[in-house]
């Protein structure tokens, strides 16, 4: 097991305890989920495209499955979100620095909680309730969740950063 | 090159594996391995959740406030109802003064507005107490109405700050009346069994015909001509007899009354 996968590890612990404390929601598979969506982008970022893209679909897919949200709000969007950061990444190759990795993992957050709220509406709540999904109320929870996720990034950069691995070596490699 | 066609071939197929599984959702074809994997997981999720509920409490608050907070807002539903049932007495009385107000305005006569304070509670003695008397220059034997000047009773009883008002459906209620469409059809409106009215003394000579409106005759002092008191619905004519009568359908039903108008005297 190399270092990456360690950095990435602790940043999933870490993420799931600041979850827990800042987390809108502490519903055990949410705790997993929400830490999930940041760390497979990275690991996208950092190169690891199988792996990351088996994560999403079979870790995606569990917790819909076991998940009381409308099924699909949580693989469908990781998904979505994964191919967008790879289609983002692939043009800006050359600009490996803290802030486009941050960027990029921004977009694609945000893209992810975006298509959240609207496969809610679609899938779930009704058009009718479009106006509560997206309430004040719920943007700000997404925010928070938001917030969260790019520490958890971030968290993720810093240890495999800190590990020595250059992001050009992580990036030739994949699983 | 290759490479990057080969990750693209994986996020696509990832993506048609996750519309699948949507699908067969959707189908229910899903459903026992979803009732297996959520009974399988439950006590993990328990425990993980009972752990982080002692790390982070649901709500700031103690059990025992929860439910202080939840009797407190029972409490407060329970008021809240009762100011509701209020509120929309007093906007349907409101609604029925303003239809008096313009009445009296029409006719050019004026009148006080009042509440009921107090309904007989002998069913045969129809007579309610309204919380406007003397002060607000209300005098006896002043017509009170209703809506759109529908004769309700008259006033038999007055103190400075309330009045008692004796319906016409009581049988002690007499009020000189006329039929709209035959002015010269005059008689007597009684009250009948606290139910009905009777109007009799009507002329034989005088045609009657069921649906007519009765309405005061304006020989009494203290009452104007024209305010409404019924609708005739049979008519008992005899041949020989020197008059006939009539019984007539109240517009009114004393049990629903509230607010009221009372015709003040000139000052």
């Amino acid at each position: 097991m190399n270092r990456t996968v360690i950095g990435l590890s602790v940043a999933v612990i870490l993420a799931a305890v600041l979850h827990v404390f800042v987390g809108p929601a502490v519903w055990p598979p949410l705790m997993i989920a929400s830490p999930l969506t940041p760390l497979l982008l990275a690991l996208m970022l950092f190169g690891r495209y199988r792996f990351s893209i088996t994560a999403a679909v079979v870790a995606g897919i569990t917790i819909d499955l076991i998940s009381p949200l409308p099924f699909g709000v949580t693989s469908l969007p990781l998904i979505i979100g994964l191919t967008l950061v790879y289609v983002l990444s692939q043009r800006s190759v050359t600009d490996r620095s803290l802030i486009a990795f941050t960027i990029l993992l921004g977009i694609g957050l945000i893209v992810t909680h975006l298509l959240q709220l609207v496969f809610m509406v679609i899938i779930f709540d009704g058009l009718e309730n479009a106006s509560i999904t997206f309430s004040r109320s719920a943007l700000e929870r997404h925010g928070i969740q938001l917030i969260q996720q790019l520490i958890t990034c971030l968290l993720a950069y810093g240890i495999i950063r800190l590990s020595g691995r250059s992001y050009a070596t992580l990036a030739s490699r994949t699983f | 090159m290759a490479r990057v066609s080969s990750v693209q071939r994986q996020l696509a197929t990832a993506g048609l594996i996750v519309l699948g599984f949507i699908s067969l959702h959707a189908l229910g074809a899903l459903q026992p391995i979803e009732r297996v994997l959520v009974a399988a997981t439950s006590p993990m999720t328990r425990l993980i959740d009972r752990a982080v509920r002692a790390i982070v409490p649901a709500s700031d608050l103690s059990p025992d406030e929860l439910q202080t907070r939840v009797t407190e807002l029972e409490r407060l539903l329970a008021e809240i109802s009762v100011e509701n049932v209020d509120l929309r007495t007093t906007l349907e009385a409101t609604g029925q003064i303003v239809e008096q107000r313009a009445f009296l305005s029409s006719r050019r006569l004026e009148g006080v507005s009042g509440r009921i304070v107090a309904r007989s509670a002998d069913p045969s003695i129809r007579t309610i107490r309204v919380d406007v008397g003397s002060e607000s220059r209300v005098a006896i034997d002043a017509p009170v109405i209703i809506a759109n000047g529908v004769l309700i009773g008259r006033v038999v009883e007055v103190s400075p700050t309330t009045s008692t008002i004796l319906l016409t459906t009581d049988a002690r209620s007499s009020v000189a009346a006329t039929i709209s469409d035959n002015a010269l059809a005059e008689g007597v409106v009684n009250g009948d069994r606290g139910l009905a009215l009777t109007m009799e003394l009507i002329p034989q000579n005088h045609l009657v015909s069921p649906g007519a409106i009765v309405m005061t005759s304006g020989t009494e002092p203290s009452v104007p001509r024209g305010i409404v008191i019924g609708l005739v619905e049979r008519v008992d004519r005899f041949e020989g007899a020197l008059f006939q009568s009539a019984q007539l359908r109240p517009l009114y039903a004393a049990p629903q009354l509230d607010g009221v108008t009372i015709i003040q005297r000139a000052p």
